[in-house]
């Protein structure tokens, strides 16, 4: 599933807003989950990619440990940091 | 069966190819149907690194400042009008309007997560176990 209506930035704007993921910029922008001082997820989001294609956004919530609805919900408001933490746990990404 | 190698800036500038996924039989159209035996046929880049070697694969031979002990495999699919490579095993993936396009940022996110996973910054999930991975990819 893609995001046809969300742009990279919007992307962006949620995961340093809800999830405190602080992002560098260089040819992409990369930046890092970060919890209890370990750097957990590292998502890349393309420079100058406007829209969000279908490959690009299921990368992307891969790199998140998120499914494509998951992430959906991370842009729509469902899913906050709360949520996404447990997410990791069940994941076994974090205890 | 041998095939000429073909510059990838060739096919990279056939609209055909480029823009249109399904149009890359255009560029493969000597391939056997997948499953058939396989015929190894590089293309290359700009540079002369081979970039595809088979439908759904592709090689990165070596990264922007680092050269590597051997290839990392990648796969290679055109999804909703553009490029995917992704790498096997390590959570990064590149994409653009080319195949070449998306090869170079892969290449790219390989140094660039090599380079965050050095930095010092402790480290948790799967990250210690890819960093091993990449040390042994990596020629130092």
């Amino acid at each position: 599933m893609g995001r046809e209506q969300s742009d990279t930035h919007e992307l962006r704007t949620r995961c340093e807003k809800k999830l405190n993921i602080e992002f560098r910029s260089g040819k992409e922008s990369n930046g890092c989950f970060v919890h209890a001082g370990r750097r957990i997820a590292r998502v890349t989001i393309p420079l100058g990619r406007k829209d969000l294609k279908v490959g690009t956004f299921g990368n992307m919530a891969k790199q998140l440990f998120l499914t494509n609805v998951q992430l959906n919900e991370l842009i729509d408001c469902p899913l906050g940091l709360t949520e996404y933490l447990d997410v990791l746990r069940k994941r076994g990404k974090i205890l | 069966m041998y095939f000429e190698r073909q510059s990838a800036s060739a096919y990279a500038s056939d609209s055909s190819y480029s823009k249109q996924g399904p149009a890359i039989a255009s560029g493969w159209r000597n391939l056997p149907a997948v499953g058939a035996t396989a015929v190894h046929v590089p293309f290359l880049d700009d540079a002369q690194r081979v970039v595809v070697e088979r439908p759904g694969r592709l090689y990165v031979h070596a990264l922007p400042s680092y050269s590597l002990n051997r290839p990392i495999e990648a796969t290679l699919r055109f999804e909703d009008g553009e490029w995917i490579a992704e790498a096997l095993h390590i959570p990064v993936y590149g994409c653009g309007d080319t195949s070449v396009e998306a090869h170079d940022m892969l290449a790219r996110e390989l140094e660039s997560l090599w380079d965050d996973l050095n930095d010092g910054h402790a480290l948790g999930g799967d990250w210690v176990q890819t960093r091993r991975m990449l040390a042994r990819l990596i020629a130092h």
